[in-house]
C-alpha cells in the first residue's frame, strides 16, 4: 500500500490532472477517483460504470494499480463503457 | 521564442478579449484578432525576409487558435482561487451565443462543461465547481495541460499529453512545438521545476490544494474568486423557489 501518482483524464473534461492513488487500488477504484474531479462537476454524470484506459488497453475492474503494470505518472482514461 | 510567446499571449490576451470584455466593447474575437493583426504581420515578415515559416504553423499554431485559450480560460476560473485577480466566467447566454458564432462548436464542447458547472451553481453547490487537486503542468511552457479539450474539439489526435522519460524523470508536454523547444537544448531546462514537480517531491506540505494556496502565499482574502459572485448563472433564469 503506498500513494501513487498518475495523470487522470476523464472523457469529456478539458483538462489533465493528479490523481493520487494507491498501488494496491483495483481500477473500479481508480477510475471512480479519477471521476471524482471531472463527474458531475465538468461534465454530465451518466448511469452505467466506469472503465480505465491504459496505453490504449482497457484494463480489468479487479486488476490492480501493480498487477496492471501502471508507472508512476502514467495517463489513465477513464470513461463510461 | 515565438512559440512561447503564443503561449503566455493566449493566456492573457486570449482571455481578456473573448470573456474578460463586456460584449458591447469586443470588436473582434481574439481568433479574428490574431488572424488580422498578428498572423498577417508575422507572414509578410517572413516572407520579406525571405524566411520560412516555423514547422509548427500549420499543423499547431493556426489550429490552437480555435481552442487554446477557451482551455485556459476554463483552467483559469476553475483554479481561481490560485489567481492574483477575480476572473469573470463571461458565460452568460448572451456571450456563449457570441462565443459560439466565433468559434462554431464551442457549445457542444466548452458549452457542455460550462452547462455542468452552470447547474451546480443555480443547484446552491459552488463548491463542486473548485477543485480538489492540481492540472498537470506542461514542462515547456508551465501552463496547464489542456490537451483533453484540444482532442475534444477535434484539433488533436489523442487527449494525451506527449511523455519524455529522460535521466530518470518523466518529462510531460502540452504540444509538439513546446517539446521541441526543450528538446533542441534541454540541460538548459532540466532544473525548471513546475509546480507539480514541487508537490510531488514533497516541498509542498500538505500535500492538498490548500497546502500549495499557502506554499503559494495566497491568504483566503488573497485568493481569486469568481468576479460577479456567479450573478451569469442566473441571467434570463426564473427566481428559485426557496423550499420550506
Ligand atoms: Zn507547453
Amino acid at each position: 500500500m503506498a500513494l501513487f501518482p498518475v495523470q487522470g483524464i476523464f472523457e469529456g473534461d478539458f483538462v489533465v490532472m493528479l490523481i493520487p492513488v494507491d498501488d494496491a487500488d483495483p481500477m473500479s477504484i481508480v477510475a471512480e477517483k479519477v471521476a471524482h474531479h471531472a463527474a458531475g462537476r465538468r461534465v454530465a454524470p451518466q448511469p452505467g460504470a466506469l472503465q480505465v484506459r491504459h496505453r490504449g488497453q482497457v484494463l480489468p475492474d479487479t486488476s490492480t494499480v501493480i498487477d496492471a503494470g501502471v508507472a508512476p505518472l502514467d495517463v489513465l482514461q477513464v470513461g463510461y463503457r | 521564442m515565438f512559440w512561447r510567446s503564443w503561449h503566455i499571449f493566449a493566456l492573457l490576451t486570449g482571455l481578456s478579449m473573448d470573456y474578460y470584455t463586456p460584449l458591447e466593447h469586443r470588436k473582434h474575437s481574439f481568433k479574428e484578432f490574431m488572424n488580422e493583426m498578428v498572423v498577417k504581420q508575422f507572414m509578410d515578415q517572413f516572407r520579406d525576409f525571405g524566411l520560412e515559416l516555423p514547422w509548427y504553423w500549420d499543423d499547431h499554431f493556426l489550429k490552437e487558435l480555435d481552442w487554446y485559450h477557451h482551455a485556459l480560460h476554463l483552467g483559469v476560473w476553475t483554479w481561481r482561487q490560485t489567481a492574483w485577480w477575480n476572473p469573470d466566467a463571461g458565460v452568460s447566454p448572451e456571450e456563449r451565443a457570441w462565443l459560439e458564432e466565433k468559434y462554431p462548436g464551442w457549445n457542444d464542447t466548452f458549452g457542455k462543461q460550462w452547462d455542468v458547472i452552470t447547474e451546480n451553481i443555480r443547484d446552491g453547490k459552488p463548491e463542486l465547481t473548485l477543485p480538489e487537486t492540481f492540472p498537470m503542468v506542461c514542462n515547456m511552457c508551465q501552463i496547464p495541460l489542456v490537451t483533453p479539450a484540444g482532442f475534444l474539439f477535434g484539433k488533436l489526435d489523442s487527449p494525451e499529453p506527449l511523455i519524455v522519460d529522460r535521466d530518470g524523470r518523466r518529462l510531460l508536454f502540452c504540444s509538439e512545438p513546446c517539446k521541441w523547444v526543450y528538446e533542441q537544448n534541454p540541460e538548459r531546462f532540466a532544473g525548471q521545476l513546475t509546480i507539480i514537480d514541487r508537490f510531488l517531491s514533497g516541498v509542498i506540505q500538505p500535500p492538498t490544494v490548500d497546502g500549495a494556496l499557502a506554499y503559494m502565499g495566497l491568504s483566503p482574502e488573497e485568493q481569486g474568486q469568481d468576479a460577479t459572485n456567479y450573478a451569469w448563472a442566473f441571467v434570463n433564469q426564473p427566481a428559485r423557489q426557496i423550499a420550506g
